[in-house]
């Protein structure tokens, strides 16, 4: 188990130095450097040249790489033009919001896949099965940014159930008690997780299925069925328990999807998080930000791939005794 | 006139179909790519995208002789945003367009950049699978090391920071940056299968002989990983339209006033309350493009893979 662990974590730090190796080679290959403009005006030379010797900038380029390594090897991941503060200080106001939207959207989507995955494999062959995989596949299709304006123009204009925007009411929220301002989050959360949940479960639904028919083919399931066990205790003491494991290890594989579709649908409602912050930089041109994301997006995606490796281990007593 | 030149592509669209039905329906005994259409045949869901995709490739195909309106030029100012009626079907936008040739012509352009940017993600992820896979030891550990970091890291942000950094993209280097950014799937799938065919007899026996590796590769190693290649690539092309559309949708894609689908759907974007047919039908239009690859992508793998039936 701790070798597991040990050797996870090995291959995690290999791939963000990969990652980060080529977050430096974009930054080096682009024209100009982050500090020529601001805002579309060219900034004064004696402070560029001030942040090129802070950034390294003005050194031979495999001194600018042990540079840059070491910088982010101790957090300094560099300083955002458009907010005026270094991208860290940024990135802990903003990066919370996405783990939030993150983790109820992978809650939501698993719920939902797990869900259908056993409705479908229950009901195979049915109106019930092809007609739930259509609809997830349907939505899989959607782009996530066409998905979250069609939300926000059906469920916040045509039908005003749920706010826009944001993530509190601006006008109403200071003189909220603690219950309404936690009320008003959650109407805030529902179309943005809800969008990230809808077009995320498809996968999740279509794996769980197939490990489901799978499992109804093992001999214990036929065992279980000659001795006359119901159809309804199989699929829930034999089946789904050996179908649900094989599920976790999709946790790894569905957030850089999630991760990603978090940008433009942050965008869309408003939601002031890693997502919207990359999203605004692409206007800024802040470069700080825009390689910081990539370099935060995939160190996010390793440690969710190594968590739910770990949890997989857990959960199954036959990879825990390795 | 306008009747007449989509009564014309409705037939061309039949025609094609029929011609592929009756393709598909080949004498008894019959093997091979005949076959392998028959089996495709046979999922209700896969025709209709096949004839979803041969409508869309053959009316975006002829749009400057179908569409009702300039897609760029700019109508009268008491025209924006205007409601669909019988002389704008999909409306107008902010500026006075008409949606609907804007649609048929930006379905062109994203068609083309996708099928583009595919087919540069196949030469490089076969490519890079091949070479990985066949020559094994450190080299592989490498190269797939490094495509578990690409993996890593969500395509749409390295697409944006790719953007960002480099714009205004051409439209050349946008195809290429696509296409580049598209192929680490492939490259795991056609190594898997390398690794599964590079220790049979045949290639062996080939290697006996005194074949060279080129030989090996090109004889027996690249026409069996040639199905798995295929249907990557027609479910890539999904992705590859939507990643294009968002990129677009950004503003660091398709160049302003070009139309593509995403285009379309930004220009849409501020005004989605009052006016949102200008960010629907193209949005439609993505829906269906995606659909149809997706369910394309699942029929063709049964039909060239029998052993692989999805139940």
């Amino acid at each position: 188990m701790g070798r597991l662990l040990a050797g996870r974590i090995l291959q995690g730090l290999a791939v963000v130095w990969v990652v980060a190796t080529l977050t430096f080679a974009l930054l080096h290959s682009a024209p100009g450097d982050p500090f020529s403009y601001q805002s579309g005006r060219r900034i004064d030379p004696e402070i560029r040249a001030h942040w090129r010797y802070v950034y390294c900038l003005d050194r031979p380029l495999s001194a600018q790489y042990v540079c840059y390594v070491r910088s982010i090897a101790s957090g300094d991941l560099g300083y955002s033009i458009s907010k005026q503060r270094p991208v860290r200080d940024v990135l802990i106001d903003y990066v919370p919001r996405t783990l939030e939207l993150m983790f109820l959207g992978l809650c939501a989507s698993f719920l939902i896949g797990i869900t259908l995955g056993v409705l479908q494999a229950r009901h195979r062959g049915t109106v019930v099965d092809w007609g739930s995989r259509g609809v997830s596949l349907l939505f899989y299709s959607m782009p996530d940014f066409w998905l979250a304006l069609m939300m926000a123009l059906v469920f916040a204009y045509w039908i005003p159930l749920f706010p826009i925007s944001g993530i509190e009411d601006v006008v109403a929220a200071p003189t909220y008690g603690w219950w309404q301002h936690a009320g008003d989050h959650l109407r805030h959360l529902v179309l943005p997780v809800a969008t990230l949940a809808l077009m995320t479960t498809a996968a999740i639904a279509r794996f769980q299925r197939a490990a489901m028919l799978d499992a109804i083919g093992l001999d214990f399931v036929v065992t279980a069925r000659a001795k006359g066990v119901s159809e309804g205790a199989i699929v829930r003491h034999h089946v789904l328990r050996n179908a649900l494991l094989p599920v976790i290890t999709l946790a790894g594989v569905t957030l850089p999807s999630l991760l990603g579709g978090a940008v433009l649908v942050e965008l869309i409602f408003s939601w002031p998080g890693m997502g919207y912050l990359t999203a605004m930089a692409v206007e800024s041109r802040d470069y700080a930000i825009v390689t910081s994301s990539v370099l935060i997006t995939s160190v996010l995606v390793v440690v969710g791939t190594i968590a739910a490796d770990l949890l997989y281990a857990l959960a199954d007593p036959r990879v825990r005794a390795q | 006139m306008l009747v007449l030149r989509w009564a014309a592509a409705g037939t061309l669209v039949v025609a094609i179909c029929a011609a592929l039905w009756r393709a598909a329906h080949p004498p008894r005994g019959a093997t091979g790519a005949r076959a392998a259409l028959a089996r495709y045949a046979a999922h209700p869901s896969a025709v209709l995208a096949l004839i979803a995709l041969v409508s869309l490739y053959v009316l975006s195909a002829l749009a400057p002789w179908l569409a009702t309106h300039d897609p760029i030029a700019i109508l009268e100012r008491t025209l924006s945003n205007h409601a669909p009626s019988r002389a704008f079907l999909f409306g107008t936008d902010y500026a006075g367009r008409d949606v609907f040739s804007r649609v048929l012509y930006g379905a062109r352009i994203s068609l083309s950049i996708a099928l583009l940017a595919t087919s540069i993600s196949v030469v490089v992820g076969t490519l890079w699978g091949v070479t990985a896979g066949f020559y094994g030891g450190r080299l592989d550990a490498l190269m797939m090391r490094l495509v578990d970091a690409f993996l890593a890291i969500p395509r749409i942000v390295l697409l944006i920071a790719v953007g960002t950094l480099w714009a205004p993209l051409s439209m050349s280097a946008l195809i290429i940056v696509l296409g580049l950014t598209a192929w680490f799937d492939t490259s795991r799938l056609v190594r898997a299968e390398v690794l599964s065919i590079k220790d049979r007899e045949m290639v062996v026996a080939a290697r006996a002989l005194g074949a060279t590796d080129l030989a090996i590769v090109k004889r027996h190693v690249l026409p069996n990983v040639l199905t798995p290649v295929i249907v990557a690539a027609t479910l890539g092309v999904a992705g590859v339209i939507i990643n294009e559309a968002a990129l677009s949708f950004l503003g660091i894609g398709v160049p302003d006033p070009t139309p593509s689908l995403g285009n379309i759907i930004r220009d849409g974007t501020p005004y989605l309350a009052s006016a949102w047919w200008v960010a629907l039908f193209p949005g439609i239009t993505l829906v269906i493009t995606a659909l149809a690859y997706n369910l394309a992508g699942d029929g063709l793998r049964d039909a060239m893979d029998p052993r692989q039936v999805d139940r």
